[in-house]
């Protein structure tokens, strides 16, 4: 594919993209800079989705597009597959990763885990709180690849044990969130 | 081979409290001073409060770096004493020695100061292990130290290994191998891969902040295991120290000479 760029540079980028839409650009309206990031992210797709698939011929379904985003288009990105594949058949797919690359090293303080409560989900779901913003990025990726592939969709991510991810993609319907 | 002699008596060594085995801490400072680490095991004194502990511990890096740069013979231009020098420039020191511990530095390019501290607890195993010679025998009250190797074949798996051999009449002979710590270099600079993955490249972590993060810990905690446990590579900083203990103050003379050909035997078949 060309040039490259080393891995620990896009890291650093992307850190500091959410950082900076947070703190910076958009203070204390979260909701504004989550939807920026992932606008950023829809192009970033958008683009990608046009490059991996150069050679390819067209898709014949949105079930072969579905499976492109996980094999081919996630190991270009995050150098492995997508571990999990769920779909009910009538437009909802769940996307599974086990170690998501780009969250693999967030971590928390562990004495205010101890101190805190003895419930490990509510552990989990306050360092889950804090990786949201982090995640609208690789949302917005998925989605600008699959529109550019024509499926319109809405991309929403579950990130309830880190450093596993689920990501929920909705195509032409309303938003629900699916908790597994 | 190097035998000690000695024609006094030594009174029998005090049974200490509480054994000075495998202490070890570990700081790591950034370039301004905050001290973003410090771990601790089985540290037995603790002099200052942890903020003054950790100023005097910077400070004393500085002070050391800032004098092995001004005393280095091969650098023409140097800055006077005290001026801080920028991270690679000059020299500087990595280790330095005492007859308690020992102290390993390393500092990166950016400043990052990584320093652990080893306790070699010669000194200290001697009264330990004495402790449980006179449980196990009873009525220790004569202790000499009589053969000291620094070979480097003594190579063992264990950090320190302690093998007692009764030679009758109230005389037992203590083997200890104990291995000092070599060259800590590569060890630093694995705890600073360590930090480079999981704090710096840690979205939620800010720069200059104390650390706070489990995964650095556990993989830190898993390191340490590794090295404080087991070492399987041994510098030539290892010795087998012989003791011959006894219940009676004898001089040790007479003991030499007639168990002399035991212990060479002993020695060879520990070196092979």
């Amino acid at each position: 594919m060309g040039r490259e760029v080393s891995e620990s540079c896009v890291d650093s980028l992307l850190t500091e993209i959410v950082s900076t839409y947070n703190n910076r650009f958009y203070a204390n309206k979260p909701e504004l800079a989550a939807r920026r990031i992932e606008a950023i992210g829809y192009q970033v797709g958008h683009q990608l989705s046009e490059r991996y698939t150069m050679e390819r011929p067209r898709f014949s379904d949105h079930l072969e597009a579905i499976k492109f985003i996980c094999k081919d288009f996630w190991s270009e990105l995050f150098k492995k597959q997508i571990d999990n594949l769920k779909t009910n058949h009538r437009g909802t797919f769940v996307l599974q990763d086990n170690r998501f690359r780009w969250l693999s090293r967030i971590s928390t303080d562990p004495s205010v885990e101890n101190t805190e409560s003895q419930d490990p989900s509510a552990a989990a779901e306050s360092k889950a709180s804090l990786a949201t913003m982090h995640v609208y990025f690789p949302c917005g990726i998925i989605r600008g690849a699959l529109s550019n592939l024509g499926i319109p969709c809405a991309v929403s991510a579950d990130i309830s044990n880190l450093p596993a991810c689920k990501e929920l993609l909705l195509s032409y319907s309303v938003l629900s969130f699916y908790d597994i | 081979m190097q035998f000690f002699g000695g024609s006094e008596i030594s009174p029998s060594p005090p049974v200490p409290t509480a054994s000075g085995n495998n202490a070890h801490m570990m700081y790591v400072f950034n370039r301004n001073g905050v001290c973003l680490l410090y771990r601790e095991w089985n540290r037995l004194l603790h002099t200052l409060n942890a903020q003054q502990d950790h100023k005097l511990m910077f400070g004393l890096l500085f002070s050391l770096k800032s004098l092995t740069a001004k005393m280095d013979p091969t650098n023409a231009e140097k800055g006077n004493l005290g001026v801080p020098q920028l991270s690679g420039q000059g020299c500087s020191f990595h280790s330095f020695r005492t007859n308690t511990y020992k102290l390993s530095f390393m500092e990166s390019p950016s400043g990052i100061k990584v320093v652990q501290w080893n306790f070699l607890d010669l000194g200290h195993a001697l009264p330990s292990t004495s402790g449980i010679v006179d449980l196990a025998y009873g009525g220790i009250t004569y202790m000499e130290m009589i053969f000291v190797s620094n070979e480097q074949a003594v190579l063992t798996q264990h950090r320190k290994e302690c093998i007692f051999v009764d030679l009758g009449s109230d005389f037992i002979l203590q083997f200890i191998v104990v291995v000092w710590t070599g060259d800590l270099r590569e060890s630093l600079k694995y705890i600073y891969n360590l930090y480079v993955e999981y704090v710096v490249k840690n979205p939620l972590y800010a720069p200059g902040t104390p650390i706070r993060s489990e995964l650095f810990n556990t993989s830190l905690d898993q390191y340490s295991i590794l090295i404080l446990g087991h070492k399987s590579t041994i510098s030539s900083d290892g010795g087998l120290f012989i003791f011959l203990l006894s219940r009676h103050p004898a001089p040790i003379k007479n003991v030499l000479c007639r168990y002399v050909l035991l212990i060479s035997e002993l020695c060879a078949h520990y070196f092979s």
